[in-house]
């Protein structure tokens, strides 16, 4: 796993003056701008997915009508847009983790999030298309 | 020519256009999302006109904080923690916006 460069220029230390992004990256070298840009752009790729499933869990409760049983549609939706609050809610924790790593120097951490969000869908699939095969 | 200008010397400036291109998907995402609650304006009514209002007023908010970090970027200064911050929250009021509308049937 590769440790991105810090800037060694003083002027770089402890980045952006506010008290919000101290308490928020903590301590530490702001890192090359960017390694943070790419860091941006991952964690909007993750809030994107994340949108995704908010937006496919309104759109079964919204738009399936009856397609499939009400419990079945319920409770696709619930999990769904369940999903997709807590992978916004880690993609952000993500981003700070690896900010706060890249600052410090140190290795960037592994992420499970992947892993997880391919269980959830998996299992969302396999619910929908146990659902449609009972009602059909 | 100080540290930071020294930075972008050589650039292309497609790292910050592939950013500025990401947060534009991003922010349409959100009003997609937020415009789908709008079928369910006939059974709920104005109600659910508050986090389609939420989720327009929040992109244009974050949009207007994007262009004003820009500047901060060009001196060395990459790290966007109101963005995601305020981002992520946008996302969970949505979601819990959606949570409450898919419920409240039951």
């Amino acid at each position: 796993m590769s440790v991105p460069p810090s800037f060694e220029d003083e002027s770089f230390e402890d980045g952006r003056a506010g008290r919000f992004e101290r308490r928020v990256l903590g301590p530490g070298r702001e890192p090359d701008p960017r390694y943070s840009l790419a860091n941006e752009r991952t964690f909007l790729a993750w809030i994107r997915t994340s949108l995704t499933l908010l937006g496919g869990g309104v759109a079964i409760e919204a738009f399936a009508g009856d397609a499939f049983g009400v419990v079945a549609r319920r409770g696709l939706a619930l999990g769904l847009v369940c999903l997709g609050m807590v992978l916004a809610a880690v993609s952000c924790y993500r981003w700070v983790s690896l900010e706060r790593a890249m600052r410090q120097g140190r290795p960037l951490p592994l992420n499970p999030v992947g892993l997880a969000l391919a269980a959830g869908v998996a299992i969302a699939a396999a619910f929908l298309a146990v659902s449609i095969a009972v009602r059909g | 020519m100080g540290r930071h200008e020294a930075l972008w010397t050589g650039d292309t400036g497609l790292a910050r256009e592939r950013t500025d291109l990401s947060w534009g998907r991003t922010l349409l995402s959100v009003m997609t999302v937020t415009a789908l609650f709008l079928r369910w304006l006939p059974q709920f009514g104005g109600d659910v006109l508050v986090p389609v209002i939420l989720g327009i007023a929040a992109g244009l908010g974050l949009v207007r904080l994007r262009h004003g970090r820009r500047a901060e970027v060009f001196v060395g200064h990459g790290d966007a923690a109101h963005e995601v911050i305020g981002l992520t929250a946008l996302v969970l009021i949505v979601g819990l916006a959606g949570l409450v509308l898919i419920v409240i049937p039951i």
